[in-house]
C-alpha cells in the first residue's frame, strides 16, 4: 500500500510538471506559479463533487478546463514580461490565488474542503491499485498529449519563442497567441492533476497550494531536464522517492531539495535529461540512435 | 509594365522615439524585381525603416503599403505571412534548433494560424522544401547542426534561409555582409544577385559597406538624420554632393 501511495503521488505531480515542462521547457516562459493551478483544478473538482453532486468523471475535465481558462488569462496578463518580471508577477498569481482559496468560503476556508468522495467505475469506489491505474492511464494520455505537441507546428511555435521571440515573428509565429496558449495548456495539466490530487486526499485546503509547493514542482520539472518528454517523470520520482529512502535525513530536506538545485545550475544545466546531458549523452551511446528528449 | 510595378511604398513615413526623429516624413517606393539599396550614416535611421515596415515599430505618421494594402499597424507575424522576409543585423538564430528545424519553423507561416498548428511539422513535402532551401543557401553540410555552432557567416546564409521559407515577394536584408571575410562577402552578394536572378524576389538591402552596396543596388535611397537625402543608381548617388557631406562633412564635399 506505502509503494502504491507512494507511485500514485509521483504520478500526479509528474502530470503537473509535465504542464510546467510545457509553459516553461517547450516555450521557454518561466512560470513559479503551478502550484496555483494545481490548486484551481483540486478546488473546482471538490466543489462539483461535493457541493453539487457532480460525478468524478464530469469534474475531472471540468477541473482542466477551469485551469486552462485561468491559464489564458495569465498568460494575457504576462504577454509583454520577459524573464525576472514574468517570474515576479507568476509568484505573484500564486500568493493571489491562495489568498482567494483562504478568503473565499466557498473554498472551505483555513479548513478547506473535506469528504471528496471517490471515483466511482462500474459501481466500484477506485482506491489503492486502482486509482493508481486511474492516474497513470491520465499520466499516458498526458505523454501522448506532450509527443503530438513536439511533432506539431505548435510545438515548434513554442520552440521558435523559446529560442528568440524577435525570429519568431519574423518566420510568422504570433507570439501574444503561443505565449498565451502555453500558459494555458500547462496550467491545464495542471488542472488534470489538482483534480486527481483532490480525490486522492479526499481532502484539500489552500495549504496545500503555496509558493512552496510551486517551487518543489520546479525543482521537479529542472532536475528531470526542460523540454523533454521523461524529465517530468524522473524529476518527481527522484524528489518525491529519495526523502522517503532517507527517512532519516528527512528534517534536512529543504537543504537538500537547495543543494540539488544548485549543484544542477552549476553542472548540468539543462537538467538530467536534458539537451546534451550527461546521463543523454550516455544512454544515447548505450541505446544507439534512440532518442531521448526532444530534438 | 511589370518591370515598373511598385511592390512597396511609403507615406510621409515618421517614427519617433521621445524627442529623436529616427525616420522622417520618409516617401520611398520598391519596384518589383529590382534590388534597392538603402545607405547612410550610422543612425541614419535605416534599420529602423526596416522595422516599421516589418511591424516591428508601429509608425508614428504616414503608413506602408505593400501590393496595395496598407500594412503598417499590422502585427509583424502577420505581415511575415504576407510575403515579406527578413534577416537581421546581429544575426538571431534560433540557437538550440538544428539548421533543419530552423527552415522548417518557417515553412510553417500558414500552419500558424487558425487551428492548423495541430498538425504535423515534419511532413516529407515540408523537409523536402527546407532541404532544397538549405542547398540553395549552400549550407546542406550542416543540416543537422544546431544552430549555435555554425561560423557567422553561415548563421547569416541560415537566417537567409529562413527568410526563403515564407516563400516571400520582398526581401529585407539588414547588413548581410557585416563582420565578414572578403571571401565571404563575395559569396554572400553572389548569393543575393542569384535570389532575384534565379528566384526573383525583390530586395531591399541596408549595406555599410559600400562596395558591396553600390555593386549589387539598381537603385538605392540615401538617408540621413531620418531623412530621404538622394535617390538615384548608384553612379547618381556617389556623384551627389548632399551624399558627400553625410558621409564625410561639409568641409570635404566643399573641396571636392
Amino acid at each position: 500500500m506505502y509503494y502504491i501511495t507512494l507511485m500514485t503521488i509521483t504520478l500526479i505531480y509528474a502530470i503537473a510538471v509535465m504542464g510546467l515542462n510545457i509553459t516553461m521547457g517547450y516555450a521557454g516562459q518561466v512560470n513559479l506559479g503551478q502550484a496555483a493551478f494545481l490548486g484551481i483544478g483540486a478546488f473546482t473538482s471538490a466543489i462539483l463533487t461535493t457541493r453539487l453532486g457532480l460525478s468524478f468523471w464530469v469534474a475531472l475535465p471540468l477541473s482542466a478546463l477551469s485551469a486552462f481558462l485561468v491559464g489564458i488569462l495569465l498568460g494575457a496578463i504576462s504577454i509583454r514580461l520577459r524573464y525576472d518580471f514574468l517570474a515576479m508577477t507568476t509568484i505573484g498569481f500564486n500568493f493571489i490565488t491562495v489568498a482567494i482559496f483562504l478568503y473565499y468560503p466557498i473554498f472551505g476556508g483555513s479548513f478547506g474542503i473535506v469528504g471528496i468522495p471517490r471515483p466511482v467505475l462500474f459501481g466500484l469506489k477506485l482506491r489503492g491499485p486502482a486509482y493508481l491505474g486511474l492516474v497513470a492511464a491520465v499520466f499516458v494520455l498526458c505523454v501522448l498529449l506532450n509527443l503530438w505537441l513536439e511533432r506539431s507546428w505548435l510545438g515548434m511555435a513554442f520552440e521558435t519563442i523559446r529560442e528568440d521571440e524577435h525570429a519568431a515573428q519574423a518566420v510568422g509565429v504570433d507570439v501574444r497567441t503561443f505565449k498565451i496558449l502555453a500558459f494555458a495548456i500547462g496550467a491545464g495539466m495542471a488542472g488534470l492533476a489538482g483534480s486527481l490530487y483532490a480525490h486522492f486526499k479526499m481532502c484539500v485546503a489552500y495549504s496545500d497550494f503555496m509558493f512552496a509547493r510551486s517551487i518543489e514542482l520546479l525543482s521537479m520539472c529542472v532536475l528531470g531536464g526542460l523540454g523533454t518528454i521523461y524529465g517530468p517523470v524522473l524529476g518527481s520520482a527522484l524528489i518525491i522517492l529519495l526523502p522517503e529512502a532517507f527517512r532519516p535525513l528527512r528534517a534536512y530536506r529543504l537543504i537538500m531539495h537547495t543543494a540539488i538545485l544548485i549543484l544542477l545550475i552549476r553542472f548540468q544545466p539543462q537538467g538530467l535529461l536534458g539537451r546534451g546531458s550527461f546521463l543523454q549523452r550516455k544512454l544515447r551511446e548505450l541505446l544507439g540512435g534512440l532518442r531521448f528528449g526532444s530534438q | 509594365m511589370a518591370a515598373n510595378e511598385v511592390i512597396l511604398h511609403t507615406e510621409d513615413l515618421c517614427k519617433y522615439f521621445g524627442g529623436i526623429k529616427a525616420l522622417d516624413h520618409v516617401n520611398i517606393y520598391v519596384r518589383k524585381g529590382e534590388i534597392l539599396g538603402i545607405i547612410g550614416p550610422n543612425g541614419a535611421g535605416k534599420t529602423t525603416l526596416f522595422n516599421v515596415i516589418t511591424g516591428f515599430y508601429r509608425p508614428t505618421r504616414g503608413a506602408v503599403f505593400f501590393v496595395g494594402k496598407k500594412i503598417s499597424g499590422l502585427h509583424p507575424a502577420k505581415i511575415a505571412k504576407m510575403g515579406i522576409g527578413r534577416t537581421f543585423q546581429i544575426t538571431r538564430p534560433f540557437k538550440n534548433l538544428t539548421v533543419l528545424q530552423n527552415v522548417i519553423a518557417a515553412c510553417g507561416r500558414d500552419a500558424y494560424f487558425g487551428l492548423s498548428f495541430l498538425k504535423r511539422y515534419r511532413t516529407p513535402e515540408v523537409v523536402e522544401e527546407a532541404l532544397r532551401i538549405i542547398k540553395d543557401v549552400g549550407l546542406t553540410d550542416y543540416v543537422d547542426q544546431p544552430a549555435k555552432v555554425l561560423p557567422i557567416g553561415h548563421m547569416r546564409r541560415l537566417e537567409i534561409a529562413r527568410a526563403l521559407a515564407l516563400k516571400p515577394k520582398l526581401l529585407l536584408l539588414d547588413e548581410p555582409t557585416a563582420g565578414m571575410s572578403a571571401k565571404e562577402i563575395e559569396e554572400i552578394s553572389e548569393l543575393v544577385r542569384r535570389l532575384r536572378d534565379e528566384m526573383g524576389i525583390t530586395i531591399m538591402l541596408v549595406e555599410h559597406n559600400m562596395r558591396v552596396a553600390m555593386g549589387l543596388s539598381d537603385r538605392m535611397y540615401v538617408l540621413s538624420y531620418g531623412k530621404v537625402i538622394a535617390e538615384g543608381t548608384p553612379e547618381e548617388v556617389r556623384e551627389n554632393p548632399l551624399v558627400i557631406e553625410a558621409y564625410l562633412g561639409r568641409s570635404h564635399a566643399a573641396r571636392s
